[in-house]
């Protein structure tokens, strides 16, 4: 199916194409800016109901800066807690009504407005104005993300809305480890840059020039929400083209530990993805992804019983996902990337949740950070930022409402961060080569947090 | 109750612009009308600025909040003296719009109404209290029937009847008073209606043969004569000087004022402008003024707008209101000076450029309290308490202040309430002559203009001796287009089911099983799955997409004869004909000469028909024309007008979930738009395809979501295994098909107690069975009744191992009764279970109590949650029929449920429950609805005209399953749009 030009550079087979029209000038410029520096990867793995880092939780870190513990039920992370950076009191989402719904879209973004508390997308939960963390790395590189649902569902939806574009649009999460990886992975070339075969690819691209003009006139006479629907097809469109005009191949020498199947569960699909990842971020296919965890372990009343109270059981379940990032992250540190550091140290994992814990806490929230982002993460230390608790100063905390007008952030909280999450989606974002002055909605950058 | 709690809580009621509290204190509905008519009768005598409307006459009555007490309900407790407000601040701990909390968490009033605002809800209903949210929401929670439980479990005693009746007067005591008749009583007039048909009403007359003059007027017009009363005045730093209005402001033909505005400054100690301004008298004051646009502005903070004193010049108490150039609206306040600022509302376009116009202001003085508000570009600005002040207006300027050496001038419209009515501008007016002692009035809809309210008085030489006011009012005839309420015009992507079914309705079943793509759409618990807005394309589901579509392409080339016959023919005119042909059944519709051509010259360079027909049919099918279908229509007399096309594409994917065929396409082909008749006889062609009662089969499985048997997590040792699963749903389908192919009653396929049962499926009822194939056998219909009885319903609406009391009641309420509840507090936690109680022999119903809807902030939701949960205790988490859980616990599937409607569903068991459910009212309305929903893929608002109108149709229909479609095609919206 496609032709590997061997024995030239990755750099002069992108221009090539590019200069012959099978690749777009668009997609020849993202494909050449792969082709720089070692980039710092980020991955951010989002647990629903999150990973009980959190001032109301009931198991807390313990001990200061760099002599820290994780508590009982995270505590695979202490093995390789000289990599991690342990963030509490982060403040997210302001209060009201179910946090637990209407954060999912904040998680990446700090961009959802307050007040708002449903969408057209499923009736239960806003969308961010502002786009994600994944969605400006990738910008940057020019490489889709990758972004993977293991079970993170709820309310019918097949993913939560976590990752954004520039015009709020949900960027869709492969559900199944088979889809991804027959989107994503099936037929690479184990090395350089091709095209589909040549008359393949002028077939394609007369469909694709075909479809991409629907009639004259068309999109203009519709009324403005159904023309965004064909816009987001027309985006769709778009991006199949681009990935239909070049086959880029293995970059490096990892490969899947095994090739993911139809009907595997939650659990094996969320191994799948991390492998997924792995490979992505050593073979330069992609320098972003977001992993979803949902309820993928069948636990009777899972969210009432277990995940609101902490119980043991939501613990161990911790636990268990915890070993697989840590396993996954010495993974990471035993492969050697370009610039020949390890992957890990070129890497960033961001652990968050769309709350600190089952208690749904968003105003003093923790994260965990894991890797070194190119030796620009000073990591293996507790940070603990600050927070405020006069109700003055809580009253002070405001955020952008719908109406345009500032809304106070905290309502029933007696303490809240002084930093939030947007502070550290935007120092992770610098350090991932990002120029942010602000990220997700201006009121919430407040300062440094690393 | 403090005096400071009070006021808080008066304050916040106050800021909900519901502040009325003296207009029923101490009387009940009758006897408050008739203090009204006495109060009207007032009038006569009161003095020219005295408010025309009875809705804000001032009461002799001293009543205050404190004096509510007092309300004269018949079931009022002797012992209950306490407030409304106190009642609701003792009780309700989650009347607050979801945040779960008390009072005590608003420091001010403001917080209480910010967060009305910010959350989109208020739970009381200032324009029509009666409809409240509060007062649907103790309905909702048994007030109306029962002793309430206990919201706050602090609270001194349990919330009963008599505190309900107590919320409830005072409410509905703020109700603006329904319109009645005022004058000198010699004429009457009664029975005033307003509708699309016109207004109309009778008149009685003192003298039996007298003529009068009867005007239509428009009260919310005040005649342009607005500013005779005012008098200039220019305040500077060097004082304030009076002047004639003539000498600022000028009046023009069409009655709007143009007003030039001065002053170097207008903020703290700086209060300096030009003027119009009158002395308010006996704080009468209830002023709207319009700002239509003002020019000339060198400054960003020149302001026009209203400003009240609590002296009769400015050194006193100011509350001003007003367009604050490029700042949007904002109030100023301050004794003797402006120093204090609160936005109203941002400058939508930012601060770079000025605030649009019009605006409108308002302040008013009523029962006690000073009100402000502002808005853009609305009709009603909603009112609230100033910032800071409380007082009785003694005058009133309408301010322009330029904050610059140069003038600006602001055009002015003026609304003053407490203008008498025959200020109101006419709108029509007819000589009527009693015969008799009565006659009839009648003006003709050309009249109204098509207002919201209109003025009718009654005028003898030259003096108004009665009026009404009447509010328009459709009448139930009325077309939904005149109510604008058509529904929405929609593109609606093809679920997966539709791509399918289209695909092998256009070129046959050829398609191997495993090409159809996932498109990851979810599946709705709540609602129907084939809502237009929650089908989109991504570039996930578009990549699985073109796999498939690659898959056609290739079978196709392989199996289809006549693309088999033109792959190999040595022209390509084939393919052109290819193109049209199908491409008509594909894309619904013919494909112009333009899109046939744009095809042709796109692969004339491909080489051989083999390639140029893969592109055709992936063109074809990736193309948008085929995803979505169009229910867009063109604009005609100002609605969307659906093609014949796009008509006959919603008739078949309703009756048969598919493309239109050739006959739907031929008929479509008319140049005329298609009659009632003609879709009516498709119907009837198309309802006996057998994919008729498989479409049906489908939306029936949808509204129950069944399909989720398949995927719903079960603890293994049950063994409820897939094989079982598709079995379990195999035999749903079944028993929802025998009923469908009878077409009963729409109702009625709920029902029944034949099931279909095999080997996998029999233990499920109690049976047994050998065979692999369905047979039906009919069971105990005391034990099990219906759909909503089969394991695939049970299964679905379960947890992982238990009943799931909660899961099935919510589904009950939100699906079956699309009733709408509250999301669930984000702060509950569970309460362990208390010492003595062993969960192993105590049923699920009580530690469902114990534990969860027992506690403060979720028993008003469970009140009404748990009985429509019981109902199925009956059956265990796959559905097999138990009497008994656990260590021999007995089963109680009995229940009340008696909040969602007249309609009392009590029931002992869960053969019964089913049995009430399907003869409700309510959820034979609320299929009608998710019915509705389905076939024109939008939500439907309860109260939608369009689903009124379905529902009616429906029931004079007959009410069969066909007729869920023959009504369908009945309503406007099924051939135009907004």
């Amino acid at each position: 199916m496609s032709i590997i030009k061997s024995g030239l550079s990755r750099r002069d087979v992108i221009k090539g194409l590019g200069a012959v029209g099978l690749l777009s000038s668009l997609r020849a410029e993202q494909l050449l800016a792969q082709t720089g520096a070692t980039p710092v990867r980020v991955l951010c793995v989002v647990l629903q109901h999150g990973w009980g880092i959190a001032s109301d939780s009931n198991r807390f870190l313990s001990g200061d800066g760099s002599d820290y513990r994780f508590p009982d039920g995270l505590d695979p992370f202490n093995s390789i807690k000289d990599r991690c950076v342990a963030i509490e009191n982060l403040r997210t989402l302001g209060e009201w009504g179910n946090n637990h719904d209407l954060s999912y879209a904040d998680v990446l973004t700090a961009g959802v407005l307050q007040g708002t508390q449903s969408s057209s997308f499923d009736g239960h939960m806003p969308l961010s104005v502002t786009p994600s963390l994944d969605f400006l790395l990738q910008e940057r590189s020019g490489q889709n993300s990758f972004r993977f649902s293991a079970g993170y569902r709820s309310w019918g939806v097949q993913y939560h809305p976590v990752s954004f574009d520039r015009n709020a649009t949900v960027l869709p999460f492969y559900t199944k480890a088979s889809d991804a990886y027959g989107s994503l992975f099936k037929n690479i070339p184990d090395a350089g840059t091709g095209t589909a075969s040549n008359s393949e690819a002028a077939l394609l691209q007369k469909v694709f020039s075909m479809i991409k003009n629907p009639a004259p006139g068309y999109i203009e006479s519709l009324p403005a929400s159904e023309k965004a629907k064909i816009e987001r097809y027309l985006l769709a469109v778009d991006d199949l083209q681009g990935k239909k005009s070049a086959v880029v191949g293995y970059a490096g020498s990892e490969r899947l530990k095994a090739i993911p199947v139809a009907g595997q569960s939650h659990t094996e699909n969320l191994a799948s993805y991390l492998d997924m990842v792995k490979v992505g971020f050593a073979n330069q296919m992609t320098t972003s992804a977001v992993v979803g965890i949902g309820d993928i372990n069948d636990i009777a009343d899972f969210h009432h019983t277990h995940a609101h109270a902490n119980s043991d059981i939501w613990w161990n379940t911790r636990r268990a996902f915890a070993q697989t990032i840590v396993s996954f992250v010495n993974e990471l540190d035993q492969i050697i990337d370009t610039d020949g550091r390890t992957l890990l140290d070129n890497t960033l994992i961001l652990l968050s949740g769309e709350v600190g814990s089952g208690s749904h806490n968003i105003v003093r929230k923790g994260h965990i950070l894991i890797g070194g982002g190119a030796h620009r993460l000073n990591s293996g230390r507790r940070l603990v930022a600050p927070v405020v608790t006069d109700r003055a100063e809580r009253d002070a905390l405001v955020r952008e409402s719908a109406n345009g007008t500032m809304v106070r952030q905290v309502v029933w909280s007696g303490s809240a961060g002084a930093r939030t999450n947007a502070d550290l989606l935007r120092e992770i974002g610098n350090i991932a080569g990002l120029k942010l002055k602000e990220f997700g909605l201006p009121s919430q950058n407040s300062g440094d947090v690393l | 109750m403090s005096t400071s709690t009070l006021t808080k809580l008066s304050l916040a009621a106050m800021s909900a612009g519901l502040l009325l509290l003296t207009a029923c204190s101490g009387v009940d509905d009758k006897s408050r009308s008739s203090a009204t008519v006495t109060a009207s009768s007032s009038i006569k005598t009161a003095s020219s600025s005295t408010k025309a409307s009875v809705s804000s006459l001032p009461l002799s009555s001293s009543a205050s909040v404190s004096s509510l007490a007092a309300v004269g309900s018949p079931s009022s407790a002797p012992a209950l003296q306490k407030t409304a407000l106190a009642i609701i601040e003792e009780q309700c701990t989650s009347c607050h719009f979801g945040l779960h909390k008390g009072w005590g968490n608003y420091k001010t009033d403001a917080d209480w109404l910010a967060a009305q605002t910010t959350l989109g809800v208020s739970y009381i209903d200032h324009l029509n209290p009666k409809n409240s949210l509060l007062l649907t929401r103790m309905k909702y929670y048994g007030a109306m029937n029962s002793t309430m439980p206990l919201d706050n479990a602090a609270a001194p005693e349990a919330f009963t009847r008599a505190h309900y009746d107590v919320i409830e007067a005072w409410i509905k005591s703020l109700a603006l008073p329904d319109a009645e008749p005022v004058g000198d009583g010699s004429v009457a007039l009664s029975n005033a209606v307003y509708s699309e048909l016109g207004v109309s009403a009778s008149l009685v007359c003192g003298n039996p043969d007298e003529t009068l003059s009867i005007s239509l007027n428009n009260p919310s017009k005040i005649a342009r004569s607005g500013i005779g009363a005012y008098g200039g005045v220019m305040a500077r730093a060097s004082g304030v000087t009076t002047t004639a209005s003539a000498n600022l402001a000028a009046v023009a033909d069409d009655g709007v004022v143009t007003l030039r505005g001065e002053g170097l400054d207008i903020w703290d100690k700086s209060v300096f402008f030009n003027a119009l301004s009158s002395p308010v008298v006996n704080g009468e004051v209830d002023l709207t003024l319009d700002v239509l646009g003002v020019e000339g502005v060198a400054h960003d903070f020149a302001k026009v707008g209203l400003l009240v004193s609590s002296t009769d010049d400015l050194s006193g108490q100011l509350v001003f209101v007003h367009w604050a150039g490029k700042h949007g609206l904002a109030e100023d306040s301050g004794t003797g000076v402006l120093d204090q600022y609160r936005q109203i509302a941002a400058n939508p376009n930012g601060t770079t450029v000025l605030t649009p116009t019009p605006a409108r202001l308002r302040i008013a003085y009523e029962n006690n309290t000073l009100k402000i508000g502002a808005c853009l570009g609305c009709e009603s600005p909603p009112m609230g308490l100033p910032k800071t002040f409380n007082f009785v207006p003694k005058r009133i300027y309408i301010v322009a202040s330029s904050h610059a050496e140069s003038a600006i001038q602001a055009r002015l419209s003026l609304r003053d309430a407490y203008a008498q009515a025959g200020q109101y501008e006419r709108l029509a007016s007819q000589k009527v002559t009693c015969v008799d002692g009565e006659a009839t009035v009648h003006f003709s809809p050309e009249a109204t203009t098509g207002l919201s309210v209109l003025q009718l008085g009654v005028v003898r030489a030259d003096e108004t001796v009665a009026s009404t006011r009447v509010v328009k009012a459709f009448s139930d005839g009325a077309s939904c287009e005149l109510q604008d309420e058509l529904l929405a015009p929609t593109l609606r992507r093809l679920s997966e089911s539709q791509i399918k079914n289209s695909m092998v309705a256009v070129f046959g079943d050829i398609f191997a099983r495993d090409i159809w793509p996932s498109m990851d759409d979810g599946a709705k618990l709540i609602g129907m799955n084939a809502m237009a807005d929650k089908l989109n394309i991504n570039n996930l589901n578009f990549e699985r997409l073109y796999d498939t579509v690659a898959a056609v392409s290739t079978t196709l080339l392989a199996k289809h004869t006549t693309v088999m016959n033109c792959a190999m023919a040595s022209s390509d005119a084939c393919v052109a004909d290819f193109v049209r042909d199908y491409g008509k059944r594909l894309w619904r519709r013919p494909l112009t000469t333009a899109e046939v051509a744009q095809f042709t010259s796109t692969y004339t360079s491909l080489s051989g028909n083999p390639r140029k027909l893969d592109f055709a049919v992936q063109s074809l099918l990736l193309s948008a024309h085929f995803l979505f279908r169009s229910e867009i229509g063109v604009l005609v007399e100002g609605a969307q007008a659906l093609s014949n096309y796009e008509m006959v594409s919603v008739l078949s994917y309703s009756v048969v979930n598919s493309t239109p065929d050739d006959t739907l396409l031929t008929l479509a082909a008319k140049t005329t738009p298609l009659t009632r008749a003609e879709l009516s006889a498709q119907i009837d062609r198309l309802f006996m395809d057998p994919r008729a009662n498989q479409a049906m089969m489908e939306v029936y499985k949808d509204y129950l979501k069944l399909d989720l048997v398949m995927s719903r997590p079960k603890e293994a040792s049950l063994n409820f295994t897939d094989a079982v699963r598709r079995d379990v749903l195999a035999s749903a389908e079944k028993m929802l098909e025998s009923k469908i192919t009878h077409n009963p009653n729409y109702m009625s396929v709920f029902g029944g107690s034949e099931y279909f049962l095999n080997n996998n499926t029999a233990s499920l009822f109690g049976q047994t069975a050998s065979h692999s194939d369905f047979k039906a056998v009919a069971i105990d219909s005391d034990e099990r009744v219906g759909i909503l009885n089969h394991p695939a319903f049970l299964s679905v609406h379960s947890t992982l191992s238990s009943s799931g009391i909660v899961k099935r009641g919510v589904f009950v309420l939100e699906q079956l009764l699309c009733q709408e509840l509250p999301d669930p507090p984000g702060d509950v936690m569970p309460v362990p279970i208390p010492g003595g109680i062993d969960p192993e022999r105590t049923s699920e119903r009580e530690l469902l109590k114990i534990t969860h809807s027992a506690q403060a902030a979720c028993v008003g939701c469970h009140q009404i949650i748990d009985p429509a949960g019981f109902g199925f205790e009956n059956f265990d988490v796959i559905g097999r029929y138990r009497t008994r859980e656990k260590n021999n616990v007995t089963i109680d599937a009995s229940g009340v449920l008696d909040n969602v409607g007249e309609y009392v569903l009590r029931y002992d068991t869960s053969a019964q429950f089913a049995n009430q459910l399907m003869a409700s009212p309510q959820m034979q309305s609320c299929v009608s609805r998710r019915f509705l929903e389905s076939f024109l893929g939008q939500e439907v608002e309860l109260s939608a005209c369009e689903l009124k109108k379905y529902q009616g149709l429906l029931q004079s229909n007959g009410g069969s399953v066909k007729d869920l479609l023959t009504s369908l095609i009945q309503l406007e919206s099924f051939g135009k749009r907004q």
